[in-house]
């Protein structure tokens, strides 16, 4: 079987470094095209690996080549290894392949920034982490990726590092991130403990032959039940971070301090999917740990809701679109939880392609009108932006799951799953979890054309003239532009094409993406089915009440956000009650300032002025005092006589001499 | 078995056994005869001659730790198992990065005997190669010697420069005096055992109990014990570390480089076949005294490095202080040890051999250039030399990724498991000192703006040397008596002697001259400081293989 995964990985790390190097001294063109081509020759790797295992008998499509010995140190040992299965082959042909898209919307899109080659060996650092991260064969590297993409996050989300609140933001992501990753390294901990390997395949057997040591060493006690669900729950906390969920969701929306094609990359192809992957890459660990699955479907679940509320109120267009991905992630962890780890990732590919076109149409519509964020100040440009607008409703159809648009087929077949373990367990929560999966649908319906319709529909609410290009995003500003006071969209003109054709084929992905994944003909579900194991279904009446339930809720949504804000034009008054609270966030971020942050930094104020000052400044500074003066003092010995040096041997060799003497 | 008789008839084998030596011997004579017939325009092509005989030999000792047979030639006299065919490799790398660092170097330094001066580092290496490969203490002490003779010479290769001159009369007189003590160490160790073979010294230790108040006790503890002075002077250990920074930093930059490395590995690696493997039976008798010496080492290099403000001093102390890490795998004495010990020499050849070549690259002709006061700024003027430079130093250092953690990480970790937490313990904490002195040097090249030139640079030509002579003089009279022997400026003088000159000469006057041999030796020490620290496994299973084999 072919195995291109080297080059998958290598490519990008290529062009990361050749544009990182030397990017400063060349041209805009060389340096986008080196870039894009890095990522659309590794998109090419991943197509044709993808074509060579479906040439494949299901048992040989698993590959794993180990690259180097990395190191080995007593029972320890571990390789640089490349998996190349259906799951990574999925994940890697998103990770390239909206990547790669993205990457040409950035040509157009940061244009005239100055930073265009740090940008663009940002994007392709974080694409190497990301397919290092899925293309890994054991937990070490794949840590190796997890943080490699913290890092390019953090690079990207205070790309514009001049603005403190984009400097906040990326330090609050990292700091975050760092919680999840402590996580994942616990898991690793405990999994070298009980498996004495951290290779996927080694532990997975191991734990399907339970308490039959897959090493030489028999583990320090059995592998209980116990074992696994700690294990999994800390691989869990990994993924909350990453995947932005409950609790550890506050530095998503703060993200969107990035520029748009970041946004677009993190919500789609790179970042918060790791957290949805690492989950089904460790299913093994997770189906035999059910507890830890009723906690992941809790968790996802609530952050799902949670945040579909507060999109419903957002007035940052970019914030909507941030909170829709939290709350799509949760359904994907539904999923997962429900014993459906292939419907998790067929909605991560549908949701790929509608979330970074959503994205890629905001980011269009903030270009057009020259770095303005705020939904309250938009409206009517549906004549200005046609393209972008058309683009905006089908991802926007997608995203609240209409037949046909690719998100129907994720969302049904995720729900489905959870309907049918439902019927399954006697535990209610899955029925629970199934009522919020529908009620979160009516809202994402909802929050979707209220966007929409807000943005395109009724008349310009903006009061200044709108200065185009992201330049102006760069300097936080909205410059002056010098169209006429009569019409204010007189400068407001659709992106070019170097941002309209990645956006179109995102359309067409986003409408025919789905139909992979048609119930019960399931090609997707039945390629990861080796690796994933068979989600659960439903059949006959309770398919088709299942089904039409969800897009019931979904079009009353609609139904509901057409009249608020379709019909006519909405007035937008300050928030009050409910609607402050949801605005709000729930609080929550107000609440970790207070009981986290506020305490550390005067719990610091303190240690600085009192303690770090005389106790450790002043006890390292005696410790360099001594050593100067030990030093110099020692260096009186070194008189550059021979004579003197002779007899420091010959001082040194009586000394053993006497020492043995004395010693019996 | 293990006595060679008179009558010894070689057979092919042997030949083949010490291959890449021969080769490198031919490769020395051939450039003396090639030397005779270059005009001295085109004698650089020399160094080109002594790599290319580098490279030979380096890939036959490559091809031999995977083909060879690895058995001992001439009845027993010279190993050819992994563990010396992997000194032999780390060798003949730093001889052939020190042939690259040469040529424009040494002709700036007004060096005009280039024949000799190349042959001499190639049959330094072949010493060192011998003694590296030495399965008996005889050829231990002729591994020596032809290392030492070339070496005596290299150091003192820089006619013009007193500095140099000084350097190599004292490295001749303290080695001699040493090589005393070693001698007289062997002979007394075989009055003990009736062996000089390695493996006959230690098939009749572990044959005999041994008993102090027996008859060969006290001769053999004698002879331990003068073994290891002798020894402890060839790896600059302290206290017999006295001459390595006079000597260091005295002697052209090219030899220093090559010899602080060369050096090490051929002493190291036969200290540790004498003491670890041969003498491993009496183990308790020598681990106080190396305990002590290693102790005294990391303390006293480390402290005395830290107030040196010329790096290429620094650099010689700082190797005082790594031969410090690696006497405590050699205390450790266990076979974890010994491969951590190859690989801490593998580590310390290639990051150090690139240090001290962009101390080279910095040198002006008159030797100096290469205080604190030079490198401020480096960060800003010459860019690729200062990032190698901050490479190298961060590696000195111990931090990862790169080699030198990979080094004190294993020496650490071996003497953890080897029951010498103490020492694991002082060496971590002495690296911390380290730390201070390397990074200084990286603070200064980005974080220190170069003094400004004072005067034009037309007037200074003259009296540029003027401040280096007050500062030798002044040196010297601190000392209490005459002669020129003053390598450690007094402590009143330094700020004088360091300043003077880089204020009263502009520092641009006469830019780092780096030959494309030079950038192609710091490209090499690179690629493997980083390469090595990322990817250590391979040269941790060769060294774990070369060890599993000395310790059965």
């Amino acid at each position: 079987m072919l195995n291109l995964t080297p080059y998958i990985l290598g490519l990008p790390l290529l062009g990361f470094l050749v544009v990182g190097l030397f990017g400063k001294r060349m041209s805009k063109a060389v340096i986008g095209g080196i870039a894009c081509s890095a990522i659309l020759l590794a998109f090419l790797c991943a197509v044709a690996d993808f074509f060579s295992m479906l040439g494949q008998s299901v048992a040989n499509r698993s590959n794993d080549v180990t690259l180097f010995h990395w190191v080995a140190s007593g029972t320890l040992t571990i390789n640089f290894g490349l998996l190349s299965d259906q799951l990574s082959a999925v994940m890697l042909l998103i990770v390239t392949g909206v990547g790669f898209l993205i990457h040409v919307y950035s040509i157009g899109y940061m244009g005239d920034d100055e930073g265009y080659w740090r940008f663009f060996s940002f994007l392709n650092l974080f694409v190497f982490a990301m397919a290092l991260l899925v293309a890994a064969d054991n937990f070490l590297f794949l840590l190796v990726g997890w943080a490699g993409v913290g890092l390019a996050s953090f690079l990207l989300i205070g790309f514009w590092y001049t603005r403190p609140s984009a400097v906040a933001a990326a330090r609050k992501a990292f700091v975050v991130n760092v919680i999840g990753d402590f996580g994942l390294m616990l898991a690793i901990f405990m999994l070298f403990k009980f498996f004495h390997t951290l290779d996927y395949s080694r532990i997975f057997l191991g734990i399907s032959q339970r308490n039959v040591a897959p090493s030489p060493l028999p583990p320090p006690s059995p592998i209980t039940g116990d074992v696994l669900t700690a294990i999994a729950l800390l691989l869990f906390v990994a993924a909350v971070a990453k995947s932005a969920q409950l609790p550890l969701h506050v530095w998503l929306p703060d993200a969107m301090e990035g520029p748009t094609p970041v946004s677009a990359l993190i919500h789609a192809a790179t970042m918060v999917t790791a957290g949805v992957y690492l989950v089904a890459r460790a299913a093994p660990i997770f189906t035999a740990a059910p507890n830890a699955l009723v906690v992941v479907g809790i968790i996802g679940g609530a952050s799902s809701l949670f945040a579909a509320t507060i999109a419903c109120v957002q007035t940052d267009i970019k914030r909507v679109l941030a909170y829709s991905t939290m709350s799509q992630l949760g359904y994907m962890f539904m999923g997962e939880a429900a014993g459906g780890f292939s419907t998790g990732i067929f909605h991560l590919t549908t949701h790929a392609y509608f979330k970074a076109l959503l994205f890629m149409c905001a980011g269009a519509v903030i270009h057009a009108l020259g770095g303005e964020q705020d939904m309250r100040k938009m409206g009517g440009l549906r004549s200005r932006l046609p393209y972008t607008f058309w683009m905006f409703v089908a991802s926007g159809l997608a995203l609240a799951a209409i037949f046909p648009f690719a998100g129907f087929w994720s969302k049904d077949a995720i729900l489905a799953a959870i309907f049918s373990t439902a019927q399954a367990h006697t535990n209610p929560v899955w029925w629970i979890l199934y009522a919020v999966g529908i009620l979160t649908a009516a809202l994402t319906g909802f929050y979707t054309f209220r966007l929409i319709f807000t943005v395109f529909l009724g008349s310009y609410r903006g009061t200044e003239v709108p200065a185009h290009g992201v330049a102006a995003v760069a300097r936080n500003g909205n410059g002056n532009g010098n169209g006429s006071r009569n019409d204010p969209l007189a400068n407001v003109h659709e992106v070019g094409a170097a941002m309209l054709i990645p956006m179109a084929i995102l359309a067409v992905l986003s409408i025919i993406g789905g139909f992979d994944g048609i119930p019960r003909h399931s090609a997707i579900g039945d390629f990861l089915a080796p690796v994933l194991g068979v989600s659960p279904d439903l059949s006959g009446g309770l398919f088709w009440f299942s089904l039409l339930l969800s897009l019931a809720a979904a079009l009353i949504g609609i139904g509901i956000a057409w009249v608020r804000y379709g019909v006519r034009q909405h007035t937008f008054a300050p928030a009050r009650g409910l609607v402050k609270f949801l605005e709000r966030r729930y609080y929550i971020d107000d609440l970790y300032n207070a009981v986290i942050v506020v305490p550390i930094v005067a719990v610091g104020n303190v240690l600085r002025n009192f303690a770090e000052d005389a106790a450790l400044d002043g006890g390292s500074r005696g410790v360099a005092r001594t050593v100067g003066a030990t030093s110099r003092g020692l260096r009186r010995l070194q008189t550059g006589y021979v004579r003197n040096y002779a007899l420091a041997i010959f001082v040194g060799a009586a000394l053993i001499v006497l020492f043995y003497v004395i010693h019996p | 078995m293990h006595v060679l008789p008179f009558t010894y008839q070689p057979q092919g084998q042997d030949w083949l056994r010490i291959l890449p030596e021969l080769i490198l011997l031919a490769a020395a004579l051939l450039v003396l005869l090639v030397d005779l017939a270059l005009p001295q325009r085109r004698k650089s092509a020399l160094a080109l001659v002594g790599v290319a005989g580098v490279v030979a030999a380096f890939v036959c000792a490559a091809i031999m730790i995977g083909a060879g047979d690895h058995q001992t030639a001439f009845a027993g006299m010279i190993f050819s198992d992994q563990t010396a065919l992997l000194a032999d490799l780390i060798i003949l790398f730093s001889a052939g990065l020190g042939l690259l660092l040469s040529p424009g170097y040494i002709e700036r330094q007004g060096i005009t005997q280039q024949g000799e001066y190349y042959a001499l580092l190639l049959l330094a290496a072949l010493g060192m190669m011998v003694m590296a490969s030495a399965a008996n203490l005889m050829i231990v002490f002729v591994g020596l010697e032809v290392l030492s003779l070339a070496l005596y010479v290299l150091s003192a290769f820089i006619v013009a420069r007193n500095r140099s001159q000084e350097a190599g009369m004292k490295y001749f007189i303290l080695s001699s005096f040493a090589s005393g003590f070693l001698l007289y160490g062997m002979a007394l160790t075989y009055g003990a055992t009736g062996q000089t073979s390695l493996q006959g010294i230690q098939r009749f230790l572990g044959g005999h109990a041994l008993a102090t108040t027996s008859g060969f006790g006290p001769l053999l503890i004698a002879g331990l014990g003068l073994m290891a002075v002798g020894f402890c002077f060839k790896v600059s250990a302290v206290p017999f570390q006295a001459w390595t920074p006079d000597v260091y930093a005295g002697a052209p930059t090219a030899v220093t480089a090559f010899m602080s490395v060369g050096t090490k590995v051929a002493a190291f690696v036969a200290l540790a076949r004498v003491f670890m493997v041969a003498l491993h039976p009496v183990q308790t008798q020598w681990t106080p005294i190396l305990w002590a010496i290693a102790v005294l080492t990391m303390v006293g290099g480390n402290v005395l490095a830290a107030t040196q403000r010329n790096v290429k001093r620094m650099l010689a102390y700082s190797s005082i202080a790594n031969a410090g890490y690696i006497l405590v795998a050699v205390v450790t004495g266990t076979q974890t040890a010994f491969a951590a010990l190859l690989v801490y020499l593998a580590s310390y050849a290639v990051m150090n051999i690139g240090a001290f070549g962009v101390v080279l690259a910095l040198e002006r002709n008159d030797g100096l250039g290469t205080t604190l006061d030079d490198f401020a700024g480096l960060g800003r003027r010459r860019r690729g030399l200062a990032a190698a430079m901050a490479v190298f130093l961060f590696s000195l250092a111990g931090i990862p990724p790169l080699v030198g953690f990979a080094g004190k990480y294993y020496v650490f970790y071996a003497a953890i498991v080897g029951g010498h937490l103490e020492l694991a313990i002082i060496g971590v904490l002495t690296s911390v000192i380290g730390m201070f002195y390397y990074l200084r040097v990286v603070w200064a090249m980005y974080f220190v703006e170069p003094q400004p030139a004072t005067a034009p640079a037309s007037v200074v030509v003259a009296p540029a040397p003027e401040p280096v002579l007050a500062a030798t003089t002044a040196g010297t009279s601190g000392g209490g008596s005459g002669g020129v022997a003053l390598a450690e400026p007094a402590i009143a003088t330094t700020s004088t002697a360091t300043n003077t000159p880089a204020a009263a000469e502009p520092l641009t006057a006469q830019p780092a001259h780096v030959t494309p041999g030079a950038w192609l030796a710091l490209a090499l020490s690179l690629v493997l400081t980083i390469a090595l620290g990322i990817i250590p496994g391979g040269l941790f299973d060769l060294a774990n293989r070369a060890a599993s084999v000395l310790f059965h």
